[in-house]
């Protein structure tokens, strides 16, 4: 308990958190998608992404507006065709999607899509990094001034997601 | 409004190239995720080239093909801290901070993980090396010891040539040149896939042209002739499971070419060199486990005795290594490895006898992240080596026994990187590397010099210790598009070896020999100030300045010894180069400024293989340039020229480089 304390502490000196978020960028999106290819046994071929949002929250809302915009009929990352698909978080536990990328400003409902995930045995990547050390999602990245992506282990471990070693050697891990 | 960047959509909507299941390295896919190269060359594990506890430069393909070099030796020169020497037209001797001489032994080369240093005088072939230009993904430049990782020799640097993998990468290119010195060559790359189970990369390339005309120095015994090479490599990798690839190399080079040898001599040499190796790698729950073994064998015929009965030498080195590469918790990550290695040559010019040694090996590294911003790294090496001779001596000789010794040396490197800032990363680091002496100098060289007088290498050299220290300082300028960085470093090397065959004389058992010798110590100390960056979209630009001061504590004069470090390394060098990029155009520029210094000859008027004296080379600047066209999509015209400010110019001590400036066509299939 100790060393995790001690763990999340410090990587907030490494992600350190603001209200005043920067935007998430094109680049975040490519970061996001290519992570995922980095799962063990990555899905292929069209795969729907849920793009999860808070419609009570205008910035989660915006945001996944963006995304799905952003990704067009379906952004290829290797040999995936992520397919947006908006999810509101609400509804996150009937949602049929091979992955799940997390808005920011769900808040505390996105407790909500961790058990999905736990249930679907699916990942799930973010920009919103207290969304990782919090559990409710698996991955989260940052792609300023150089990528860094971090990943819960435990929530992985539920999200039955499993890495690579080589790629594991380059992330962190909580 | 969030999506500034929206306009960058139509990017998005290229590929963006996936990550197959990988048990090899992807470097590609990896590279594509971070944003920046992936190097495995610090530590053995995968790691961002910013995160490697190791003062690293990195060359990519694009800054290969920009250069317009036509070898390896051409790339190098430009990249910070690299010193090139370039004796003729093909022959140039390589070297990271100082230290650089003919057949350069402090620079440890690899091609794939596969030593291709030549251990029978330790030295690199460069023109031998199996590998094309345009099958290079990177090149990676450790600079400073890394005997822990990679074990002998690596004292100097380690240059780690990574090339593309057929299975991952999909490479089809081949190309023509034609230039000055009457040089012709011709490249061919091309990959092959096998479905979804494997691919296999064929690199072949042929290459032919005049050496310079620039006089000889005195006493050189190299009547000129065309330098040819040919070479072909073909590397497979195949997927054996889903967590277990297999990956099978071979490659064959004959490279024939005017070189300066190691006593200052030129002559005409001749390389043939073969190699096999099989590698398997898995990804299983003990982490990443790979299991590789090589052998390397080299033909090396030195002509400028007499073309009849040139000095022929056979090197044979096989290589068994297991590593394992894993993480423990959240914070640790460790590789283990093993390996041994069994390298013999033929006595020359005694043929049938060997000199030879076994060597095993267990290292260790700990990849410890304190804090997300603080890593420490120590990594541990521990080498024992048994020395050998067979075959039958004359009978006033030394009896072989004489040769069975041993020899336990360890090694370290320890790193620790802090992330000080979003924009500000701070490294310390120490190392010991161990280089051991060739095998010339440990009895392969062998020539009855009268009575019971031998010319003959001797088991009894010690190796040369070094030791480095090292601080600096990475600050990445968006604003600029680029990093800055400080480098300072200090080394120090005990029981230098002499670069002469013929340096001491000693008694042992009523013989005389006539040897290499521990020659004393040698420190150097320097700094490298480097900045890279981008503008104006289409521009990028890069400058360095390197002052660096040796000094050396030799026992013995440069006219027995062949080295003197201290006269022989630039105090202050320069770099730059300037690049712009647009539509089908590319255009590049790269200078360097070297300060004054001296290089070795021999003295005139007395014999090869004698007595040796200093000669000074004007300080200087030369002019490397390329200018590319690209008429369509698959074809390319590029004009690339190396010291091409003068027709002429005296860089060393030996003949003095020529103007040399290509035309090339390349083809993209």
């Amino acid at each position: 308990m100790k060393n995790r304390t001690k763990a999340l502490m410090a990587f907030a000196i490494a992600f350190p958190l603001s209200d005043a978020r920067a935007d998430v960028t094109p680049k975040d999106l490519q970061v996001m998608a290519r992570a995922l290819g980095f799962t063990e046994k990555p899905a292929t071929g069209d795969v729907v992404i849920g793009i999860v949002y808070a419609p009570g929250n205008p910035q989660s809302a915006k945001e996944a507006d963006d995304l799905q915009k952003l990704m067009g009929d379906g952004l290829k990352a290797g040999a995936m065709v992520l397919k947006p698909k908006l999810v509101k978080i609400d509804e996150v536990a009937g949602a049929d999607a091979g992955a799940f990328l997390l808005t920011e400003g769900v808040g505390a409902d996105a407790s909500k899509l961790a058990a999905a995930t736990k249930a679907k045995q699916k990942p799930c990547v973010t920009t919103d990094i207290a969304q990782v050390q919090s559990g409710a999602c698996v991955m989260g990245i940052k792609s300023e001034p150089k990528v860094e992506i971090i990943v819960n282990k435990a929530a992985a471990a539920d999200s039955g997601v499993s890495f690579a070693a080589s790629f594991r050697m380059m992330i962190t891990e909580l | 409004m969030r999506y500034k960047l929206l306009a960058a959509t139509s990017a998005l909507a290229l590929t963006i190239a996936g990550h197959a299941q990988a048990q090899t390295i992807d470097y590609g896919s990896l590279e594509q995720l971070f944003g920046e190269p992936v190097t495995t060359s610090a530590t053995g594990s995968p790691q961002k080239a910013t995160d490697a506890p190791a003062s690293m430069e990195i060359i990519t393909a694009d800054d290969i093909r920009r250069s317009g070099a036509t070898d390896i030796p051409g790339v190098l020169k430009h990249v910070t801290g690299v010193d090139v020497l370039q004796f003729g037209a093909n022959d140039s001797d390589v070297s990271v901070r100082g230290y650089d001489q003919p057949y350069e032994p402090r620079l440890l080369v690899l091609i794939d993980g596969r030593q291709v240093y030549a251990d029978f005088y330790g030295f690199t072939p460069w023109s031998a090396l199996p590998v094309e230009l345009s099958a290079i993904r990177q090149i990676e430049v450790v600079k400073g010891p890394n005997s822990a990782l990679f074990g002998f020799n690596a004292v100097g640097g380690v240059i780690n040539i990574i090339t593309y993998n057929p299975l991952y990468d999909d490479v089809n290119t081949a190309s023509v040149t034609g230039g000055t010195q009457s040089s012709a060559q011709g490249s061919v790359v091309s990959t092959f896939k096998l479905g979804g189970v494997g691919g296999v990369r064929i690199s072949a390339g042929g290459r032919s042209n005049d050496d310079f005309s620039t006089p000889l120095p005195a006493l050189s015994d190299g009547t000129r002739r065309g330098n040819n090479r040919g070479a072909i490599d073909v590397d497979g990798v195949f997927r054996l499971g889903d967590n277990v690839q297999a990956t099978f190399e071979a490659s064959h080079t004959e490279a024939d070419q005017t070189d300066l040898t190691s006593i200052y001599a030129y002559g005409f040499d001749r390389y043939g060199t073969d190699s096999v190796k099989g590698q398997i790698n898995a990804d299983t729950s003990f982490g990443a486990i790979q299991a590789s073994v090589y052998s390397n064998w080299l033909r090396y015929q030195n002509m400028s005795q007499n073309s009849t009965d040139p000095f022929e030498i056979t090197n044979q080195v096989s290589v068994a290594q297991v590593q394992d590469t894993f993480k423990l918790g959240s914070d640790n990550t460790f590789r283990v490895d093993g390996e041994y290695r069994h390298n013999t040559m033929d006595t020359a010019n005694f043929h049938g006898d060997h000199v030879f040694y076994d060597v095993l090996s267990t290292s260790g590294m700990w990849d410890w992240k304190i804090l997300p911003t603080v890593s420490l790294t120590n990594a541990l090496r521990l080498d024992y080596l048994t020395l050998g001779r067979d075959g039958t001596a004359p009978a006033n000789f030394l009896s072989n026994s004489y040769w069975d010794r041993s020899l336990t040396q360890p090694s370290f490197n320890s790193g620790l990187v802090w992330q000080a800032t979003d924009v500000d990363t701070l490294r310390l680091t120490g190392a010991r590397g161990v280089q051991v002496p060739n095998l010339l100098s440990l009895g392969g060289v062998f020539q009855p010099y009268g009575g019971n007088t031998f010319i003959s290498g001797v088991p009894t050299l010690a190796p040369t210790i070094v030791m480095n220290y090292e601080a600096s300082w990475d600050r990445t300028m968006p604003s600029l598009g680029g990093v800055f960085r400080a480098d300072v470093f200090h080394q120090t090397n005990q029981s230098v070896l002499s670069s002469s065959t013929s340096t001491a004389v000693s008694q042992v058992n009523g013989v005389t020999l006539i040897s290499a010798a521990n020659i004393g110590s040698s420190n150097a100390s320097g700094l490298e100030l480097s900045f890279k960056g981008h503008f104006l979209e289409d521009w990028h630009w890069g400058a360095s300045y390197t002052p660096e001061i040796i000094t050396d504590h030799f026992d013995l004069p440069l006219a027995v010894t062949f080295v003197d470090f201290q006269h022989t390394t630039p105090n202050h060098i320069v770099k730059a180069n300037l690049g712009w990029a647009h539509g089908p155009w590319e255009i590049d520029g790269y200078l360097q400024y070297k300060s004054s210094f001296y290089g070795t000859t021999l003295t005139p008027g007395t014999y090869i293989g004698g007595p040796t004296e200093l000669a000074l080379i004007s300080d200087y600047v030369a002019f490397d340039g390329r200018v590319a066209y690209k008429l369509n999509d698959w074809a390319t015209l590029a004009l690339s020229a190396q010291n091409a400010s003068q027709s002429s110019q005296r860089q060393t001590a030996g003949a003095n480089v020529e103007r040399q400036v290509y035309g090339t066509l390349s083809v993209n299939f």
